[in-house]
């Protein structure tokens, strides 16, 4: 990546987040969070880390594909997590999976 | 002797204050940092083999400091998206620091306006929560709490991504050791939480198909699709129900 790009990217990024964070505390912003904004951005962190992950687990080497270790990693992971609100714990395990599949 | 004492006394007993909540900032954020460095040190560690270079990955974690759009932006950046799509994503996922912002409001609404703005940059899920925390158990000042919560989880995620940057760079082959998978396994255990409702199960279920579906398209705009149609349809049903 070139120089200008990648200022681009880290001047944009960062603009874009510290606005958000400061956006209320700006003088005259009076207005609370709009309550269907507030509805829209509940679910924003499912739909983004979910639509992240889908390709990584059904398409790894960019087709599809039925079971993958990625796929068993993240049920790994899931159920993990799922059971025992641990979220480290369910990671280093699902890595684990992932490993072991890969050596298959 | 007495009057000079008298206009004195509140305000030692306010340095006072604000002394010891700048320290329950900081005490309530060690524990949280048990997540913070890992992910800092994975950060690190993965941005030399997306793209990034040292300083580069440096300059993001100082300047950016938002852990989850970083990671975003890495993998976005593995594949190749354009800029505004990193951008714009960023946008959306860092969408709740403006919820956070606009819960604060109040109980900031008193400070000067240059103090809210330097606040603001630490404005992060963990400070939010330790934050938060310290209100309802009525700490003052809020805002010293604020400030030593801050500084601490700054300085873990700066100098964590610090030694995953050297790690990176001294492992030989490490982008070949399928590191990137902690990225997916770290996204599963933070989304599986989160499918409490139909509408959040909905959400993913949208989300998820379309982003395989829509996987060909140019620029990564298959990531913005599929997270329009999540919320879209999770809304849409919300407002049936």
């Amino acid at each position: 990546m070139d120089i200008l790009t990648t200022i681009g990217l880290l001047l944009g990024m960062a603009l874009v987040t510290y606005g958000l964070r400061v956006s209320f505390f700006l003088p005259g912003v009076g207005e609370r969070f709009p309550p269907v904004l507030r509805q829209a951005a509940s679910y924003v962190p499912v739909a983004v880390l979910t639509a992240i992950i889908t390709p990584e687990i059904f398409m790894p080497q960019g087709h599809w594909q039925a079971f993958s270790p990625q796929l068993g990693g993240c049920i790994a992971t899931g159920l993990i997590v799922w059971r025992s609100k641990k979220l480290m714990l369910g990671i280093v395990l699902g890595m684990a999976v992932y490993y072991a599949l890969r050596l298959l | 002797m007495n009057i000079v004492s008298n206009i004195e006394l509140p305000y030692d007993v306010a340095m006072q204050n604000s002394k010891q909540a700048f320290k329950i900032g900081v005490l309530d954020t060690l524990p949280l940092q048990m997540g913070v460095a890992p992910f800092g040190l994975i950060f690190g560690t993965l941005a030399g083999p997306a793209g990034l270079s040292p300083w580069a990955t440096m300059a993001m974690s100082v300047l950016v400091y938002a852990g989850s759009s970083q990671f975003l932006a890495l993998s976005l950046l593995a594949v190749g998206a354009a800029l505004p799509v990193i951008i714009f994503t960023t946008l959306i996922i860092n969408l709740r620091h403006a919820l956070y912002s606009a819960t604060l409001q109040l109980p900031f609404a008193h400070l000067p306006f240059w103090r809210r703005a330097g606040l603001a940059f630490f404005l992060t899920d963990e400070t939010f929560a330790v934050v938060q925390s310290a209100a309802s158990r009525k700490m003052l000042p809020l805002d010293s709490v604020m400030l030593g919560s801050g500084l601490v989880n700054f300085s873990t995620w700066v100098v964590f991504t610090g030694i995953g940057i050297v790690l990176g760079n001294n492992i030989a082959q490490l982008q070949y050791w399928g590191l990137e998978f902690a990225m997916v396994a770290t996204f599963t255990g933070i989304v599986v939480p989160m499918l409490v409702s139909r509408a959040q199960v909905l959400c993913a279920v949208v989300a998820g198909t379309t982003a395989l579906l829509a996987h060909g398209l140019p620029y990564k705009l298959g990531l913005l699709l599929a997270v329009l149609l999540g919320v879209w349809a999770a809304m849409r049903f919300k407002e049936k129900a």
